[in-house]
C-alpha cells in the first residue's frame, strides 16, 4: 500500500494534466477508462488531486499576507476606539510630506509649458468599459481591460499589442490601446492607434477619440492639429481649451 | 482612480478572477474590503489582529464558495456583500463561543456547516506550514503554477531555466510537499 509514495515524474505530470483539465479529448477519455479499472491509479489521482488542492489554498493564504502587508503600508488605519494619546508626530510628518509635494509640483508644473498644463488640468484617463468577462473569443481583450481599470497600463498594452495582430482594423481594441499609451506618458505612440480609431464606420469611439487626440496633439505642442480635433470631441471642457489656446 | 469604495470590476469579471485566480482581482477585493471588517471588529470588541483573522477566513470560504459555484451573484455588489457578511457572522459566532467566554486568544476556527467545505482544519494547517518551509524557489514556481496558473514557458523565463529545468523543479517541490503529507497521513 506504498504504492502512492513512489510514481515517476511522467506519471506525475500525466494525473496532474488531468485534474487541471489539460489533456485533449482523447487523452482524457483513456485516462478516465484506466481510472475505472487501476486501483493504484486512482489512489494516486486522489492523492494529487488533494496536494493540489492544499497547495492551491496555501499559496491563497501567502498571497493575502501579501496584500494585507501593502494596506497597512500604505494606509495606516486608525482603530475606531483607540484613545491613544495625542501626538504632534503624525501631524508633523504630514507636514512635511505637503511640503515635499508642493515642491515637487511648482518644479514640475514651473518646468513645463502652457500646453502641458493644459493637458495636466483636462486630461482624465478613460475609466474604461464594462465587460463581460467569459466570452471566449474576447478574454484576452477582457483580460487587458481588467489591467487597465486597475491602473496597470503596462500590462494592458502588452496583451493588446498582441491581440491587434489579429484585430487590426477592430475600433475598441485601438481606442484603449491608445488611451492605454496616453495614460502611461507616450502620447506619441498613442496617435496613431487613436487616429485609426476614427477611421471605423462604427463610430461609437468617434467623439472619445477626437477628445484624446486633441489632447495629445495639446500634450506635443501641435496646436492646430488639437484644434481640429478638440472641436469634434463635442465635449463641454474642449471650449475652454480652445478659448485658452486663443 | 482605484478607489476603495468604487468597485471597478462587474460581478462576472469579479466570479471570474476570482475562479482563476487572477492577483488584480484578488487583491482589489481584499484590499477594498478588509478595512470595512477591521472597522467592524473594532466596534464590537475585537482588535486588529483578530479582524484579519476573521477576514482571511471568510475570504477563503468566498474564495471556495465561488469556485464551486455555491454563491452565485444576484445584483451589483453581490460578491463584496457576501464577504461582509460571511466576516461579520464568523466574528458574531466568535463572540457567542465558549472560547470567547473563557479567553481572548482566536486560535480556533467556527464550523459553520452552511458555509465551508469539511476539509480537515489540521490537514491544512500543516500543509500550509509546509509549504512555508520550502525554499523560496519551490514556494515561487507552485505558487505561480498551480494557483496563478502561468504556463511552464512563462516560468522558465522567469526564472532563466529551460522548460525542462522548470518542470524537473516543480516535480521535485511538489515531492517534497508529497512526502511530508505522506508523514502525515500515516
Amino acid at each position: 500500500m506504498d504504492s502512492n509514495n513512489l510514481y515517476s515524474q511522467q506519471e506525475f505530470e500525466r494525473i496532474e494534466s488531468y485534474i487541471l483539465g489539460l489533456m485533449t479529448e482523447e487523452e482524457k477519455l483513456s485516462f478516465e477508462s484506466e481510472l475505472k479499472i487501476d486501483q493504484n491509479l486512482k489512489t494516486r489521482y486522489e492523492d494529487i488531486k488533494v496536494l493540489l488542492q492544499e497547495v492551491e489554498l496555501a499559496s491563497l493564504k501567502d498571497s493575502m499576507e501579501v496584500f494585507h502587508a501593502e494596506l497597512k503600508s500604505s494606509t495606516p488605519v486608525v482603530p475606531i476606539n483607540s484613545k491613544k494619546p495625542f501626538t504632534w508626530k503624525p501631524l508633523a510628518v504630514a507636514a512635511s510630506l505637503l511640503f515635499l509635494l508642493a515642491i515637487t509640483l511648482w518644479v514640475f508644473l514651473g518646468n513645463t509649458t502652457e500646453n502641458e498644463k493644459l493637458f495636466t488640468a483636462y486630461y482624465q484617463p478613460d475609466p474604461g468599459m464594462v465587460t463581460a468577462m467569459g466570452t471566449n473569443s474576447n478574454y484576452e481583450f477582457d483580460r487587458g481591460m481588467v489591467d487597465y481599470k486597475t491602473g496597470d497600463y503596462q500590462a494592458a498594452i502588452t496583451r493588446w499589442e498582441k491581440l491587434l495582430a489579429q484585430k487590426p482594423h477592430n475600433d475598441t481594441l485601438n481606442y484603449f490601446l491608445g488611451s492605454a499609451l496616453l495614460a502611461v506618458g507616450d502620447d506619441k505612440l498613442a496617435l496613431p492607434f487613436l487616429q485609426k480609431t476614427l477611421e471605423t464606420e462604427s463610430g461609437i469611439f468617434l467623439k472619445e477619440a477626437s477628445w484624446y487626440l486633441g489632447l495629445a496633439y495639446l500634450k506635443s505642442g501641435n496646436n492646430a492639429e488639437a484644434l481640429k480635433y478638440l472641436q469634434n470631441s463635442g465635449r463641454e471642457e474642449a471650449a475652454e481649451i480652445i478659448e485658452k489656446l486663443k | 482612480m482605484q478607489e476603495p469604495t468604487f468597485n471597478p470590476f462587474t460581478q462576472d469579471e469579479l466570479i471570474l478572477g476570482i475562479k482563476s485566480n487572477e492577483p488584480k482581482v484578488l487583491k482589489w477585493l481584499y484590499q477594498s474590503q478588509y478595512p470595512k471588517i477591521e472597522k467592524y471588529v473594532a466596534a464590537n470588541n475585537g482588535d486588529e489582529d483578530q479582524a484579519k483573522d476573521i477576514f482571511q477566513e471568510a475570504f477563503i470560504t468566498v474564495w471556495n464558495n465561488v469556485r464551486s459555484d455555491k454563491f452565485i451573484p444576484e445584483n451589483g455588489t453581490a460578491v463584496t456583500g457576501y464577504l461582509y457578511q460571511i466576516a461579520k457572522n464568523k466574528w458574531l459566532d466568535y463572540l457567542r463561543s465558549s472560547k470567547y467566554q473563557k479567553t481572548t486568544n482566536l486560535d480556533t476556527k467556527h464550523d459553520r456547516s452552511e458555509e465551508e467545505e469539511g476539509n480537515s482544519e489540521s490537514l491544512q494547517n500543516h500543509m500550509e506550514a509546509e509549504f512555508k518551509k520550502l525554499g523560496e524557489n519551490c514556494r515561487e514556481i507552485l505558487k505561480r503554477f498551480y494557483f496563478q496558473k502561468q504556463t511552464m514557458e512563462t516560468i522558465a523565463k522567469a526564472f532563466q531555466w529551460t522548460e525542462a529545468t522548470a518542470r524537473n523543479n516543480k516535480y521535485r517541490c511538489i515531492q517534497r510537499l508529497k512526502e511530508k503529507m505522506n508523514t502525515l497521513n500515516n
